[in-house]
C-alpha cells in the first residue's frame, strides 16, 4: 500500500475532529484528550501496515483511541486517585451562580461531567453511540462485546446520567 | 404488541436503530402507554443534550502538532507518492462548494509543505505542466495566475503534449496570501484533470510560487502504472486536506475580479 500511505495519513488527519470529541468524552478533559489521541494515532502509524485497506478506518481508530484510554486508566489507577471530575463541578457550580449568561454552556459542562463519573465502559459507549452518532453495530466492532452487550450497557448508561442530571437540576435545553 | 417492550429495544426505538416492522410495532405501543413514551422522549432529548456538550470540541481547531503526528511520524510500511484520485472528478463539477474544495486540496499540499512535502517523489510532480518552486515570468503558467480570473483555460508551451492550463478558484490562506488553485486538463483523456496545484503570490515580489501539486489518478488512463488501487474514501482525503489547511472559503467571482483589477493589492 505504499501509494496510499500518505492518503491514510491524510484520512486520519480527517478523522481527528471526531476522535479527540471521542477522546474528550472518555477523559473528561481537553488537554489529556490530546495527549490520547496522539498516543493513539502513534500506534495506529506504527502498525499501519496492519489495517487492513478497505475496512472502516474510523472503527479501526477508534479501536486504537479506546484501547490506548484502557491502558492508561488502568496504569493511573495505579499510580493516583483522580480528582479532576470534582474540580470541573466546583468549577461549573461557581460559573453559572455568577454569570447567567454562560448557563447554557455551564449546563454543557455539567453534562460532561456528570459523564465522567459514569464508569468507563459506559462512557465509551456514550461517547460512541450517541456523541458520535455510530450505530449499534459499528459501536459493537469497535469495543469487541456483542450488540446485546452494547444495548444493555448503554441503555443503563443514559439512565443513570439521567437522573444524574435531574439531580443536578439542570436546565432543559 | 401486547408485552411492554424493554428498555433496551425503547432505546434503539429512540436511536433508529430498529427495522421499520419493529418500528411500527413500537409506535403503536407508544400511542397507548405514557411511560414509555415519556422515556424514548427522554432517550432523545438526553441524547440531544449529551451531543451538544461535545459539539465544541468537535469545532475546535485541531492541534498542529497532532496534525504533524500523523503527517510525519514514522510508519513500518515506507511511501512517497500522494494520490490523490477519484474524488478530483467528483468535486471538478462545478458547484461553488466543489470550487472552494477543490482549492483547498492543493493549498494544504503547498501548505503543509516545510513538514512533508519533501517526502513527495518528485517525479510525480515533474510529469504535469506545474512544476513546484517560483513561477517563470511570461510563462502561459505565470500569465494564467497573475491576469487571468478563474474558470480560464490557457494552453502550456508543451506543443507535444495535449495539456491544458486551468485556473480553478482564488482563495487566501492562512497567512492571508493569495493562492490560486490550477488544474492541468488533458485534451488526449477528455479534458480530464491529471495534475492539480496551488500557486501562491508572493506580494512583496509580485511573483508566484507553486507551493503544492499532485498528480491526479485518472480514470481509464492509457497509463496503468496511474492507477493505484487503495481503500481510501476521497471525501475523508479530502476532509484531512480542509483540516491541515483550516482552508478559507473561495472568493466569490466579484471579489475575485476586484482583486485582479488591482493587481491583486
Amino acid at each position: 500500500m505504499t501509494g496510499s500511505e500518505t492518503e491514510l495519513r491524510l484520512q486520519i488527519v480527517a478523522l481527528l475532529p471526531r476522535l479527540r470529541r471521542f477522546a474528550f468524552a472518555l477523559t473528561g478533559r481537553q488537554d489529556e484528550a490530546d495527549d490520547l489521541v496522539q498516543s493513539a494515532c502513534l500506534k495506529a502509524l506504527d502498525r499501519l501496515s496492519q489495517y487492513e485497506v478497505g475496512t472502516r478506518l474510523d472503527s479501526w481508530m477508534f479501536k486504537i483511541v479506546q484501547t490506548t484510554f484502557l491502558d492508561e486508566v488502568r496504569s493511573r489507577s495505579r499510580r493516583a486517585k483522580d480528582t479532576v471530575v470534582n474540580e470541573d463541578i466546583n468549577a461549573v457550580g461557581f460559573d453559572a451562580r455568577i454569570h447567567e449568561r454562560t448557563e447554557a454552556r455551564a449546563d454543557l459542562a455539567i453534562i460532561r461531567a456528570k459523564i465522567n463519573e459514569l464508569p468507563a465502559e459506559q462512557r465509551e459507549l456514550l461517547a460512541l453511540v450517541v456523541v458520535d452518532g455510530m450505530s449499534y453495530q459499528s459501536a459493537a466492532e469497535v469495543l469487541d462485546v456483542p450488540i446485546g452487550t452494547v444495548m444493555s450497557r448503554l441503555a443503563r448508561a443514559r439512565k443513570k446520567l439521567a437522573s444524574a442530571l435531574q439531580d443536578a437540576a439542570v436546565h432543559a435545553i | 404488541m401486547t408485552t411492554h417492550p424493554t428498555d433496551e429495544k425503547l432505546m434503539a426505538y429512540a436511536d433508529g436503530e430498529l427495522s421499520h416492522q419493529e418500528a411500527v410495532e413500537i409506535e403503536a405501543f407508544l400511542e397507548v402507554n405514557d411511560e414509555a413514551r415519556a422515556l424514548v422522549e427522554q432517550f432523545q432529548r438526553n441524547a440531544e443534550r449529551i451531543k451538544a456538550a461535545y459539539v465544541p470540541t468537535l469545532n475546535s481547531a485541531v492541534p498542529d502538532k497532532l496534525i504533524d503526528a500523523v503527517m510525519s511520524s514514522p510508519t513500518r510500511a515506507k511511501s512517497t507518492v500522494i494520490q490523490m484520485s477519484e474524488f478530483r472528478k467528483s468535486i471538478s463539477k462545478n458547484s461553488s462548494m466543489a470550487l472552494a474544495l477543490a482549492a483547498s486540496i492543493a493549498l494544504v499540499i503547498g501548505a503543509t509543505a516545510g513538514s512533508w512535502m519533501t517526502q513527495l517523489n518528485p517525479t510525480t510532480i515533474q510529469t504535469a505542466s506545474i512544476a513546484l518552486g517560483p513561477v517563470a515570468k511570461g510563462t502561459p503558467l505565470e500569465n494564467l495566475l497573475e491576469k487571468q480570473p478563474s474558470g480560464t483555460e490557457l494552453a502550456t508551451n508543451d506543443e507535444a503534449k495535449s495539456e491544458r492550463l486551468l485556473v480553478i478558484a482564488t482563495f487566501r490562506d492562512s497567512k492571508d496570501r493569495i493562492c490560486r488553485e490550477i488544474e492541468v486538463l488533458d485534451d488526449a483523456l477528455g479534458k480530464q484533470p491529471v495534475a492539480a496545484g496551488v500557486a501562491c503570490r508572493n506580494a512583496g515580489a509580485a511573483t508566484w510560487v507553486v507551493e503544492g501539486a499532485a498528480r491526479v489518478k485518472v480514470a481509464n488512463a492509457a497509463s496503468s502504472t496511474d492507477y493505484v488501487p487503495s481503500g481510501a474514501n476521497e471525501a475523508d482525503v479530502l476532509q484531512g486536506l480542509l483540516n491541515i489547511l483550516g482552508a478559507r472559503e473561495a472568493l466569490a467571482p466579484n471579489d475575485e475580479r476586484s482583486l485582479l483589477d488591482r493587481g491583486w493589492q
